[in-house]
């Protein structure tokens, strides 16, 4: 890293979330990554980097002259969906840490609900992520890719559908104090959780599912310098990591061993401990990416808040509250407040670190942040 | 861009024709143009006995179509060592085990003759 680079998140920004935004995902794009711009305390001339997700509509270049960027320097896009949030935040940094770039955006902009449906097959077909097999077979939405990929977790440890119920009421309590969240004073019982619709039947009900909804969501990466100069506090990034297994895929993850998994999900918690010097458990607060209620259970094992099969009785037992062991998704999540694939939560933990949430964590330091790879957040 | 023609083909005519590397015959499913164990682009087929184990299975509804029948979308390990996504034909939901013992079946579907799978004779 050049001297002074060190990248730091300077800003934030988010539309409205809705389920009918009535404008354009590039207006939503443009109206966040302002937010952003304005919130770090710089001009958009001083913005010379965009990165978002392979599968977000926005082209940058559009977002570019929106914006009014004389010269863009750096663009990149990070893998797909979720596993995008973390993975093009350590874009931005890169960039940022190289001197190839300043002040980089990273942006997610969607109309998740009132325009094309998040959870359809047609959705699906749009980012080629299944193939003409699945297709055929009737695999094909996210939901039914994800029901396949995690039952042999819920069966081994026996986690039911009330036990996932237990998250998604937790979750949803967060999410109806969060004024942000689409399911703000919405809060969720354990029977209509259990009352809701399969949606991949046995695995997967109504609100176990993340949102559908329209919003964008941007953040703004730069050097300390940078930020500092511009008066503002910003968030630090001690690590960003991504982990790829040979065999795996976006979605539609069926056809690699459990053991190319764990040593997947092991040097990612290995390279996140080293780059921070954490180890994740010591985070303060956890955004554990959450568009499957299932993945949050997932996430507390690999990261270590508990043992195999203890999330369970780890999320029963309160542990994952404001005042819990490990404090997880005080925003509600995907779930509960809003899906911009991820973006959202990351905005959360820098919220949490400056003292800003809407359900804040007392005194956090520190925050986790999953989705597809990770990032360790702090205080500067 | 799936490289899947050669199930397409196998199926019409009743066998499930797995991609395997001409050089290292590795299998290579879902198929890819060039082997991930020697990096050939030489590719054979070899045709699939028929015998699986289920790994993992759903009822699929299709959102936008809710009046057509669910069916079961399942994952199974063929005893060539690979997974493979399916249907299952001729078993409810309730009676599904890991590890169940299955064996190929073929349907048709419009145009394409699909590889389904079916509980095995006498295995269970």
């Amino acid at each position: 890293m050049m001297p002074g680079r060190q990248p730091v998140i300077a800003g934030i920004g988010e539309t409205d979330y809705s389920r009918e935004s009535g404008r354009s995902a590039l207006q939503l794009a443009a109206e966040a990554s302002l937010a952003a711009i304005r919130d770090a305390g710089l001009l958009t001339a001083q913005i010379d980097g965009l990165v978002t997700y392979t599968m977000d509509g926005n082209d940058e270049l559009e977002l570019q002259r929106c914006l009014g960027i004389p010269l863009l320097r750096w663009s990149g896009r990070a893998p797909f969906g979720g596993v995008g949030c973390t993975a093009s935040v350590q874009l931005a940094a890169a960039a940022v840490a190289a001197g190839y770039a300043e002040a980089v955006i990273v942006y997610r902009a969607l109309n998740g609900r009132s325009g094309r449906r998040y959870g359809t097959p047609e959705a699906s077909k749009a980012v080629g992520s299944g193939g003409q097999l699945h297709y055929a077979m009737g695999f094909d939405t996210g939901a039914k890719s994800y029901a396949a990929e995690m039952q042999g977790y819920l069966r081994r440890y026996g986690v039911t559908s009330a036990d996932l119920g237990r998250y998604v009421v937790a979750t949803r309590a967060l999410a109806a104090t969060n004024p942000r969240a689409i399911y703000h004073g919405k809060p969720l019982t354990l029977d209509e959780h259990q009352a809701g619709r399969w949606i991949v039947e046995p695995w997967l009900r109504r609100h176990d599912c993340c949102l559908e909804n329209d919003g964008g969501a941007a953040l703004l990466v730069t050097s300390l310098d940078t930020a500092r100069a511009a008066g503002k506090s910003a968030i630090a990034l001690l690590g960003a990591v991504q982990a790829h297994g040979m065999g795996r895929r976006i979605a539609y993850d069926v056809y690699r061993s459990e053991d190319e998994i764990a040593s997947e999900k092991s040097a990612l918690v290995a390279d996140l401990t080293r780059q921070s010097g954490l180890r994740p458990v010591e985070a303060d607060v956890a955004l554990l990416y959450d568009a499957f209620s299932p993945s949050v259970f997932t996430a507390l094992e690999d990261f270590g808040m508990c043992g195999a099969g203890e999330a369970k009785a780890f999320i029963a037992g309160g542990e994952t509250g404001l005042t819990g062991r490990m404090p997880v998704n005080p925003n509600g999540g995907l779930i509960g407040e809003s899906y911009m694939h991820g973006l959202n939560n990351i905005i959360e933990a820098v919220r949490q670190l400056r003292g800003e949430a809407a359900n804040q964590v007392v005194d956090a330091q520190t925050a986790l942040v999953t989705g597809g790879g990770a990032l360790m957040l702090g205080r500067v | 861009m799936w490289e899947d023609g050669s199930i397409w083909a196998g199926a019409r005519e009743g066998r499930l024709d797995l991609r395997a590397c001409a050089a290292c015959a590795a299998i290579c499913h879902p198929p890819l143009p060039m082997c991930p164990r020697c990096q050939s682009t030489n590719w054979a087929q070899r045709t699939a006995s028929g015998r699986a184990t289920l790994v993992s299975w759903l009822v699929s509804v299709d959102p936008g179509e809710t009046e057509v029948e669910p069916r079961i979308v399942i994952v199974v390990r063929l005893d060539e060592g690979v997974n493979f996504v399916s249907n299952l034909v001729g078993a409810q939901v309730e009676s599904l085990h890991e590890g169940m013992a299955l064996e190929l079946c073929f349907a048709a579907s419009g145009d394409l003759a699909l590889p389904l799978f079916r509980p095995a004779e006498g295995g269970a």
